[in-house]
């Protein structure tokens, strides 16, 4: 005889204290009871095993619709009738998108990270519900989607200028390349002890979304400013993509 | 952490587990390119990470966290990131250094996949053999660990006698499968 509900409650981790006990006595006595959970204990890890590979394959077309999302705005205009000599201006000029992308992707990755928050001390495990505070401690705790929301609510109460870096920052971080241009150029058309230091995401913005000329452009600027804040990086940079 | 996010990794809500791959995915690979991986590395990682996730999201790991999932997730791919250190480090010279980059994230230890049993490998040709339906009864059940009554609401299932009965004939199937096999 078997104890079909113990056996349950074993498998959905629902075990009371004295079921454990009951559970053990079971498995030590009782040989079909014993022989009943170590089958179901090999189809644990058999459906383990295949779940795991289904949901590998989930993420593998997660990262497929990604690149897709990203490849087609450069692709779209290029339109099979195109002459002969003209399919020919236009593979080279593929070419030199596909040698400069990589680059270009990498030299973002390499040196963006989203800004620290420089302006506010948050204040945690209080009654403090105000708006701009939360929008701190989810853009500290790398909460950007929540992060931006809380920041556009914010901004639109208090037109604090600082939050639009903060949002292009979120932005960027969340592949928003292009929102996250708009944003930051919004804020430079304000003046703040930040705005320096947006020339700076706003040269990585560019970069990601293959407008070198631009980041170059960004990056000159936040040299000129004479703001210490990446500089070096800055001149670095620049030489690489010079 | 998130309760939501561990009942979305728990029962497949596909909507919110991409919306977290994306939302995640450009932070990851910044913090990943620290240790001088390859992109492509950095994404094997990234999924990797999202992998041993879900499985601490099914075991009930997560329910005892106090972190944030980003925080779990990343702490995680610190510990991935190390062993792909070391396994480059077998072909190239190993660079100690990348051992001591200053981080903001505790490492979470992730435990290698094991391989299945001989006798296992048996029972998952035959699993294979089980309709759809049973194959998801099957592993709801005993891998990710759901009661009958949150199956039922899962799966519209009419009630949990429903979900009871049915996997009762998908494990009688199962072990028909095997029995006629050994005639």
């Amino acid at each position: 005889m078997i104890n079909k509900t113990l056996i349950e409650n074993y498998f959905s981790n629902n075990l009371e204290e004295n079921e454990k006990k009951e559970f053990e006595i079971e498995y030590q006595t009782n040989p079909e009871f014993k022989d009943e959970v170590d089958f179901l204990n090999n189809i644990k890890k058999v459906t383990e095993k295949e779940d795991t590979n289904q949901f590998k394959e989930k993420l593998v077309s997660f990262e497929n619709q990604y690149s897709k999302k990203t490849e087609n705005r450069y692709v779209s205009w290029i339109k099979p009738v195109a002459a002969i000599a003209a399919i020919f201006i236009i593979a080279i000029a593929i070419n030199f998108f596909f040698q400069t992308k990589e680059s270009e992707q990498k030299l973002f990755l390499t040196y963006f990270e989203p800004s620290k928050n420089v302006s506010a001390p948050i204040v945690r495990a209080t009654k403090n519900e105000n708006i701009e505070n939360n929008a701190f401690i989810s853009y500290s705790e790398y909460d950007y989607v929540k992060a931006l929301s809380l920041f556009e609510e914010a901004y639109s109460e208090s037109k604090n200028s600082e939050l639009l870096f903060y949002e292009g920052n979120a932005l960027l971080a969340l592949g928003k390349t292009k929102e996250a241009i708009n944003k930051l150029k919004q804020h430079l058309q304000t003046s703040d002890s930040l705005s320096n230091r947006t020339h700076w995401y706003l040269a990585l913005a560019y970069l990601k979304n293959k407008e070198p000329n631009h980041a170059k452009e960004e990056l000159k600027q936040l040299l000129a400013s004479g703001e210490p804040f990446k500089n070096k990086e800055a001149t670095l940079l620049l030489e690489k993509l010079d | 952490m998130e309760q939501h996010y561990i009942e979305a990794l728990k029962t497949d809500n596909n909507t919110v587990i991409q919306e977290l791959y994306y939302a995640n995915r450009i932070t990851f690979l910044v913090f990943i390119n620290r240790y001088q991986i390859s992109e492509d590395d950095g994404i094997d990682i990234y999924q990797d990470a999202f992998i041993s996730l879900r499985k601490h999201a099914i075991s009930g790991k997560l329910n005892e966290v106090q972190c944030s999932l980003k925080t779990y997730l990343f702490g995680i791919g610190k510990n991935l990131a190390y062993k792909k250190i070391k396994e480059n480090a077998v072909k190239t010279n190993y660079d100690s250094k990348l051992h001591l980059v200053e981080l903001d994230y505790e490492e979470i230890e992730v435990e290698s996949e094991n391989e299945l049993t001989k006798e296992q490998k048996a029972l998952q040709y035959y699993f294979k053999k089980l309709g759809k339906s049973c194959q998801q009864m099957l592993t709801l059940s005993f891998y990710r660990g759901l009661t009958n009554e949150e199956i039922a609401t899962l799966e519209d299932y009419e009630s949990e006698a429903v979900v009871r009965s049915q996997k009762s004939r998908c494990l009688k199937k199962l072990k028909e499968l095997i029995k006629n096999s050994k005639n």
